[in-house]
C-alpha cells in the first residue's frame, strides 16, 4: 500500500488542502502555513516596522501559533512583542493552559503579563456565574475584551494580536447574518481603533481551524487541546456544524463566505450611522450610554 | 474489513468495505473531516489514505471552545 506523497517532494503527505488539491508533507505544510500568514499580514497591513505588539495568549493552539509566527518575524521587523494572558478564573481548566502559555513564552523569550478577572473586577468568572443568570461566555467575552485592551494600553502597544482563525471569523459573520445583527456585522470588519481602543489584528484570519491545529501539532507548539467547561454556546455550535458540513461537500466555502462579507462591507459601512459614544462610567467606546462591561459589572455588585 | 478507531479515551471498531479510506471511516462514524486530524501509527495522514484490515487510527479533534 503506497503512501500518499507531498505535491512538492517525495515525503508522505500529512495534509490535503481540499480547496486547492495540494498535498503537503510536514516541512512543506509548515512552510506553506507560515508564508500564507505572512502574506495575510502584508495584505491587510497588519504590522509596521518597529511596532510594539501585544499578543493575546490563552494557551490554546490559535494564540500560541500566532505568537510563534510573530516571534519568527520579530527580529526582521524590529517588533517588540508582549504576550498578554487573561485569567478569567475557571477552575479545573485555566491553570493548565496558563502553564502551557508561560512555558512557551519563556521558550520564545517573550515577556508575559497576566491579568485576572478577580484582581481587576473583584470577581472570578466562576463566582460571576453563580451570582447571575447569564451564561459564562457573556461575562467572559466582554470582560476579556476589556482587560486585553486595558493591558495593551498599559503596555503601550500599537496593536493587539489575537488568535482568531478563519473558522472563528466565518462563524461570527454567519451568526450575525442569521440574527440580523447588522451593528455587529459591521463592527466585525472594521477595526480602526481609537484613542481608547488599541487596533486589533488577526494574523490567522485566513487559516482554517484544522490547518492551525495541524500547524501547532507539527511545529511542536505545546498547545492545550482542553475544552473550557463552559463551552456550550449552542448557537455557535450549531452554526459551526452547519458551516463544516457545507465545507465538507463544498471545499473552499469558508473562504467564499469571508470574501463575500468583505465585498459587502463597503456597502455596509453606510449603516454605521449609530456612531459609538463614550461610556458614561469608564469612557470606553460604547453603542449605548454605558458600555457592556460596566453594565455587567454593576449586575455583579450587590446593591447597597 | 474491520478498523479500530481511537477518539480521545474512547475506542471503537468500525466495519468498512475493503480498501476504504480514512475519510470513509470518518463518514461511517458521522465525524466531519474538517473537524479532525488523523494519525496512523503515530504519523499524521491525509484522509484519503487507504486503510487495511486491522488498521488502528487515532482521531484528534481540532475544534476548541474558549
Ligand atoms: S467557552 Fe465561554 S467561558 Fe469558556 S473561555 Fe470561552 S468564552 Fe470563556
Ligand atoms: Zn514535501
Ligand atoms: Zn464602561
Amino acid at each position: 500500500m503506497a503512501n500518499i506523497t507531498c505535491s512538492l517532494c517525495d515525503e508522505r503527505a500529512c495534509y490535503l488542502r481540499r480547496y486547492s488539491g495540494q498535498r503537503f508533507c510536514r516541512r512543506h505544510f509548515i512552510e506553506y502555513f507560515e508564508k500564507k500568514v505572512k502574506q495575510t499580514m502584508l495584505r491587510y497591513r497588519m504590522l509596521e516596522r518597529g511596532e510594539r505588539i501585544g499578543v493575546a495568549v490563552s494557551g490554546g493552539k490559535d494564540s500560541l501559533s500566532t505568537l510563534n509566527i510573530l516571534s519568527k518575524l520579530a527580529e526582521k521587523l524590529d517588533l517588540d512583542l508582549h504576550a498578554i494572558l487573561i485569567d478569567e478564573g475557571i477552575a479545573n481548566y485555566r491553570a493548565a493552559t496558563i502553564k502551557q502559555a508561560k512555558r512557551f513564552c519563556e521558550e520564545l523569550g517573550v515577556p508575559l503579563t497576566t491579568l485576572s478577572f478577580k484582581e481587576r473586577f473583584g470577581t472570578a468568572l466562576d463566582e460571576a456565574v453563580k451570582l447571575s443568570q447569564r451564561n459564562a461566555c457573556t461575562f467572559c467575552g466582554v470582560f476579556r475584551r476589556k482587560l486585553l485592551n486595558d493591558a495593551a494600553r498599559e503596555l503601550g502597544c500599537d496593536k493587539l494580536a489575537t488568535g482568531h482563525n478563519l473558522d472563528d471569523e466565518v462563524q461570527a459573520i454567519v451568526m450575525n447574518y442569521l440574527r440580523g445583527d447588522l451593528e455587529r456585522l459591521v463592527r466585525l470588519g472594521i477595526d480602526a481603533g481609537s484613542e481608547q481602543l488599541v487596533p486589533r489584528i488577526k494574523p490567522l484570519m485566513e487559516m482554517p481551524e484544522k490547518e492551525v491545529a495541524l500547524y501547532a501539532l507539527l511545529s511542536g507548539i505545546p498547545a492545550s487541546f482542553e475544552e473550557c467547561p463552559y463551552a456550550q454556546d449552542s448557537f455557535r455550535t450549531e452554526v459551526r456544524a452547519m458551516i463544516n458540513r457545507l465545507e465538507e461537500s463544498n471545499p473552499g466555502i469558508k473562504f467564499s463566505i469571508l470574501r463575500g462579507y468583505q465585498k459587502l462591507l463597503p456597502y455596509l459601512k453606510s449603516y454605521q450611522a449609530k456612531a459609538l459614544r463614550s461610556c458614561a462610567t469608564c469612557g470606553a467606546p460604547s453603542s449605548g450610554e454605558r458600555c457592556k462591561a460596566c453594565m455587567l459589572l454593576e449586575e455583579l455588585t450587590p446593591s447597597a | 474489513m474491520k478498523v479500530k478507531v481511537i477518539i480521545g479515551k474512547e475506542e471503537r471498531e468500525v466495519e468498512v468495505s475493503p480498501g476504504a479510506t480514512a475519510a470513509e471511516v470518518l463518514k461511517a462514524l458521522g465525524i466531519n473531516r474538517e473537524e479532525v486530524i488523523i494519525k496512523l501509527r503515530d504519523e499524521i495522514i491525509t484522509e484519503d489514505e487507504t486503510l487495511a484490515e486491522g488498521s488502528v487510527i487515532e482521531v484528534i479533534r481540532v475544534i476548541s471552545g474558549g
